[in-house]
């Protein structure tokens, strides 16, 4: 693939945008007659993949980018909530959590193969892996489920249905 | 010859319980959902309070909306009786999502795509005053009609309903697809999404049963509420309907400050949190869509 320096890339840009001479011109004249400094900041700040939408208020139109998020999920705080859960609030150790919570999936879900848990690999990693067979949702269920197991007489007669 | 498309999911927000956060999740979250996966998105406001037509509309906006017929209103019936104790006896198909929705967003590159309500009627009010359920069947039909044809149209219809076991209600679960239940980890919100989930159970006329989705609102902060959330997420039942992310709680997305519009919107500096929670729950619910 032929590489072009910087210039000529700009150059290819212009080719490419469809201005006459006389804009061409008058592009160039505007950007000579700019400080450098100025154009890298309006260049820095437009955003090619950048969704534009639009806003109705009162009948009026306002225009406008809406600000970006992250492309991909992020599930940590999920994970960090199912270690806490076993861990610190059922009082188990990693090595307990882990036994418990392989157990108790592969009796609800015996259809599923529940990846086994490697201490040297630790606790966290496991749980990730966990996290492709089984959703989040379906993980807190299970924690939470061991949880209050182990933390007899903190039930609610109105609430509890296990 | 090419399987048909699937028809769009109709979400129906609803939990037995008031002031869990239904409004909330049926204007915030959708936006957010709205501008995150560019779906074309109908908000219908079925509670005759209409709280959140209150929400996404100025008062004066509201007002010649609904002096123009474009309320829930004319999906119900083909226009207003004379009294709110009467309903209309003549029947005619009902409007289009076109001619009725008001445009709230959309994008500029594709202006199809765009987020639409169609405001709430405190006329809705009579449903529940009316003794006779059979002469409320075509209204019924009617708005199941128009969920129809919208459906071919919208990528996503919500529903934002009201806690009772109404004639609305029943509507709204007749159209839907899922019920997206937010709870308070409180006590008296589970026990009203127990009683959601029985009302679904035992309801008859309704065949298919729609998905039920919870998500709580608020993050845990409190011994009791962590408790609750525990027993919940615990439950045999409901545990696994669970969504594994909450919606934030925040006094951003809160009715109290005469802010008409929506919550991420505003141009103050921890939006961008709020917007980073929203996008956890939307990227779950995503995948309960069949997205």
């Amino acid at each position: 693939m032929v590489k072009h320096k910087p210039v000529d890339r700009l150059l290819l840009l212009l080719a490419g945008s469809g201005m006459t001479e006389t804009e061409l011109r008058e592009v160039l004249s505007h950007i000579k007659d700019t400080p450098i400094r100025s154009i890298v900041e309006r260049v820095l700040r437009l955003d090619p993949n950048a969704v534009e939408m639009a806003s109705v208020v009162e009948d009026e139109v306002f225009p406008y980018r809406p600000v970006k998020t992250s492309a991909e999920p992020d599930s940590t705080d999920v994970l960090n909530a199912i270690e806490r859960l076993l861990v610190e609030e059922a009082g188990l150790t990693k090595s307990a959590a882990a036994f418990a919570l392989h157990k108790w999936l592969q009796v609800r879900h015996p259809k599923r193969v529940v990846p086994a848990y490697q201490s040297k690999d630790g606790f966290a990693k496991w749980i990730r892996q966990l996290a492709g067979t089984f959703s989040l949702s379906e993980l807190l269920h299970a924690a939470s489920s061991i949880r209050n197991r182990r933390a007899h007489g903190q039930g609610d007669d109105w609430l509890d249905n296990n | 010859m090419a399987a048909p498309e699937p028809l769009s999911p109709v979400i129906a927000v609803l939990n037995m319980k008031g002031g869990v956060g239904k409004t909330t999740i049926s204007a915030h979250l959708m936006h957010h959902m709205f501008e995150r996966l560019q779906k074309s998105t109908l908000l219908i406001d079925l509670d005759p309070q209409f709280n959140l037509s209150q929400t996404v509309l100025t008062r004066s906006r509201y007002e010649k909306t609904k002096e123009a017929g474009k309320t829930i209103s004319a999906v119900m019936e083909p226009s207003q009786s004379p009294s709110i104790f009467q309903i209309t006896t003549n029947f005619d198909p009902p409007p289009k999502d076109a001619e009725i929705s008001t445009k709230l967003k959309y994008f500029t590159h594709s202006p199809d795509i765009n987020l639409a309500i169609l405001p709430g009627d405190f006329g809705l009010t009579k449903y529940s005053l009316i003794e006779d359920q059979a002469s409320l069947q075509p209204i019924r039909r009617r708005f199941l009609q128009f969920i129809a044809e919208t459906r071919t149209q919208r990528d996503l219809i919500c529903i934002d309903c009201n806690p009772s076991s109404s004639f609305l209600t029943v509507c709204a679960l007749l159209a839907c697809t899922h019920v997206l239940i937010p709870v308070r980890p409180d006590r008296y919100s589970i026990l009203g999404l127990q009683l959601l989930d029985q009302f679904i159970s035992e309801l008859p006329l309704l065949i298919s049963k729609p998905k039920m989705i919870i998500v709580l609102n608020g993050s845990r902060r409190s011994d009791s509420e962590m408790s609750t959330e525990s027993t919940l997420r615990g439950d045999g039942r409901f545990g696994p309907l669970v969504l594994a992310n909450h919606m934030p709680f925040s006094n951003l997305m809160a009715a109290n400050d005469g802010y008409v519009g929506f919550a991420t919107d505003k141009k103050v500096s921890h939006v961008s949190a709020i917007k980073t929670r929203l996008t956890k729950v939307t990227d779950e619910l995503k995948g309960h869509l069949g997205w």
